[in-house]
């Protein structure tokens, strides 16, 4: 398959369980990042990216910079969190899948893949 | 007769026979009636006199047979009294009509005194009756009831006194004197100067004055004279004393003694004074509403807390005050609260109000109706206390459960993220139980840690420290405790480095438990950190000494080492280096400070 899977998570052991549910999926992981930062130099130095995993609260603020990126680049996203997308960053992104934490690493990885594959229908 | 006889022996016949019978000529030939009775009562003799005006026999006149001759109607006065006289051995004198032998009644001045032994007992009485006019008779009477006036005037214990046009007494009762502590003599030759204040002696000449000329009845409260606490307060009543042709000659008065109440008055009055300070200082708002919602009371200090003045919130219905004039629905709640108290009820509730500058207040806010003794309600009374630490405590709880419950999920997250990638390398399910518990165990440990900071409500993030850490993790894989040597400044571990920080030092411990250092019990981990010159970063170097020879591993990185990499890079914002010298492995982890605290 081949797309290009962003991670987001700052909790090193679930960032590297999602990693490796993306590439159980056939897919090329981006990252882990565990910044707003870091997500976007890996997005800025990344040739494409077609989908994401994010969670919301990060150490350097949350995931909004990160998803308005995204959305430019018209990447499938879901986002996995303990709490619930800021209500300004839910009001620009009205449509973004929210999984609360914690929802298993497969499922997640599963849920990306059905929204590129219909995506690409 | 015989008794009259024997009578006349006792008391004539002992020394001078002559003499005694001298004297018993002259009483017979008294113009007036006389008479003899024992100490009982019991007349014994009448002189001749007696007879002639009666008409009647000494058989009918013997001892109590003299009642005939009176006027029944006057008769049980005239008992009454000669009865009270036989008892108190007191003179007897009184005025009564005694019927004549034409049958006329006609008055008589009749006095009786007493004779006594040598032992002060009474043993006879000797009487007279005395005929008199009309206007004698009206006279005594007038004394009479003159005495009795004056006896009920000297009982009251009111203040009765007369003052001529000078202010001076002509005639006072005894509770006057009592007052000013003199007697009559001396009263009748002083004046209001010699008994009262100066002050207070003119202010009396003053009303005494007005109501002289004015001719005017009036009713003043005066001082007079002082009792050991002060002033003596005395509620008179002044009239003018006019004589039978209508002239003011002088002043009658009554006055009382209203000085208990006076003091009872004031001490309640400074009471209520009181009571009124001490609710103005009150931090807790207090007022009081009429019926229909006009607010008509209320204690000071809230009102100023608030920035405002009385007459904000004063003389307006209640639900107009400035303080939930922001809020029509708030407003609504209020008058609705009032209504109901109006019927009985008592409301309560939490509202935010408006204070100065528009900051806001949250109150916790009650109407009560106010009912008098027969139980009518005649007012509300709205009260309130300012509950914005209760509010903000709540929130704080608030924020804390949420925290934990966000906590909890994560740690959940990360379990299962932890299941995940140990069931990826494990070769064998006691391998596979063996990594998961050590790590689980590692993140109960470093829960414990934060415990403190989730738990105060200061939100100190301050919740551990890096030695306390790195000693709760590494301690369960010594064999003794000199085989672990730190060293560094006090650097305090947030809640979300905390879980990053306890995974790696449990990665590099486990690490150095089954293949390093502290797989023997020669081996020794020294562990040193120390925060950059800039203060940004902080370095933590771990080294191994003594234990077995290190072997570089040859496969690709380990989980371990991956997942301290990406703890290391991600959220502590810094990176992690392994030297493997074959002395002991030597460790650099370099991280944000302030991702430290977090």
């Amino acid at each position: 398959m081949g797309h290009h899977i962003l991670v987001v998570e700052d909790e090193a052991i679930i960032a590297m369980d999602l990693f490796l549910a993306v590439e159980d999926c056939g897919g090329v992981g981006l990252g882990p990042a565990a910044t707003v930062s870091e997500a976007l130099a890996l997005l800025s130095g990344a040739a494409s990216c077609d989908g994401a995993i994010l969670d919301v609260n990060l150490p350097d603020g949350d995931i909004g910079r990160v998803l308005d990126e995204l959305e430019m680049r018209n990447a499938a996203v879901v986002v996995h969190t303990g709490f619930a997308l800021p209500p300004e960053v839910r009001l620009r992104h009205p449509h973004v899948e929210v999984f609360q934490k914690p929802t298993l690493s497969r499922v997640l990885a599963n849920a990306l893949a059905k929204k590129l594959d219909e995506a690409a229908r | 007769m015989e008794r009259i006889g024997s009578c006349a022996m006792r008391t004539s016949g002992s020394s001078n026979s002559q003499s005694n019978e001298e004297f018993r000529t002259m009483v017979e030939r008294l113009p007036v009636l006389c008479w003899m009775a024992d100490a009982d009562g019991y007349i014994f003799y009448y002189n001749k006199k007696w007879y002639e005006y009666t008409g009647a026999t000494p058989a009918e006149m013997e001892g109590w047979g003299w009642q005939a001759i009176h006027v029944p109607a006057e008769l049980p006065r005239v008992m009454e009294q000669w009865r009270r006289s036989l008892a108190s051995g007191e003179p007897f004198e009184m005025t009564f009509p005694l019927l004549g032998a034409d049958g006329v009644a006609r008055l008589f001045l009749t006095r009786a005194v007493p004779h006594r032994n040598a032992d002060g007992k009474v043993i006879r009485w000797f009487g007279t009756n005395t005929e008199i006019t009309d206007l004698q008779a009206a006279e005594a009477r007038a004394r009479e009831s003159a005495n009795i006036l004056q006896s009920v005037i000297d009982e009251v214990p009111a203040l009765v006194f007369v003052k001529d046009m000078d202010g001076r007494l002509i005639k006072a009762n005894a509770a006057v004197l009592a007052m000013i502590g003199r007697t009559w003599a001396q009263a009748r030759e002083e004046s209001d100067a010699d008994w009262f204040s100066e002050a207070q002696a003119r202010a009396i000449r003053e009303t005494d004055r007005r109501v002289i000329e004015l001719g005017e009845t009036e009713e003043i409260e005066e001082q007079a004279g002082f009792d050991e606490i002060g002033p003596r307060v005395l509620l008179s009543r002044k009239s003018p004393f006019k004589d039978e042709s209508g002239n003011v000659i002088g002043l009658i008065g009554t006055s009382i003694d209203i000085t208990d109440r006076k003091r009872a008055e004031m001490l309640r009055a400074e009471g209520e004074a009181h009571l009124r300070r001490v609710l103005d200082q009150l931090f807790a708002f207090v007022g009081l509403m009429t019926l229909d919602g006009v607010l008509i009371e209320a204690n000071q200090a809230p009102i100023k807390a608030a920035g405002l003045k009385p007459e904000d919130v004063l003389g307006k219905p209640f639900w107009d005050a400035y303080w939930w004039s922001y809020s029509p629905q708030i407003q609504r709640r209020i008058r609705d609260a009032s209504d109901a108290a109006r019927t009985g009820t008592v409301v309560r509730f939490d509202i935010p109000v408006r204070i100065v500058d528009g900051e806001m207040v949250t109150i916790d806010f009650q109407i009560a109706p106010l009912r008098n003794a027969e139980g009518r309600i005649t007012h509300l009374v709205p009260s309130a206390v300012v509950i914005e630490e209760r509010v903000r405590l709540e929130q704080a709880r608030g924020l804390l459960i949420r925290e934990l419950h966000h906590r909890v999920k994560n740690l959940f997250a990360i379990a299962i993220g932890m299941v995940n990638m140990s069931a990826r390398i494990a070769t064998n399910v006691p391998e596979l139980a063996q990594g998961l518990i050590g790590r689980l165990n590692a993140l109960a440990t470093a829960h414990e840690l934060i415990r403190p900071a989730l738990v105060s409500d200061s939100g100190d993030p301050g919740a551990t420290t890096l030695d306390k850490l790195v000693a709760s993790i590494l301690t369960p894989h010594l064999h003794s405790s000199d085989q672990l040597v730190c060293a560094g400044p006090f650097i305090s571990i947030g809640p979300s480095a905390v879980t990053s920080l306890s995974l790696i030092l449990h990665e590099l411990a486990t690490n150095a438990s089954k293949y390093g250092a502290l797989s023997t019990i020669e081996g020794a981990v020294q562990i040193v950190w120390e925060s950059s010159k800039d203060g940004r970063l902080l370095v933590l170097t771990w080294r191994e000494r003594n234990g077995p020879p290190v072997l570089v591993p040859v496969r690709k990185k380990g989980f371990g080492s991956q997942l301290m990499e990406i703890s290391a890079k991600g959220q502590l914002g810094g990176d992690l280096r392994v030297d493997w010298n074959e002395s002991g492995i030597g460790v650099t982890l370099t991280t944000l400070l302030d991702r430290l605290s977090r």
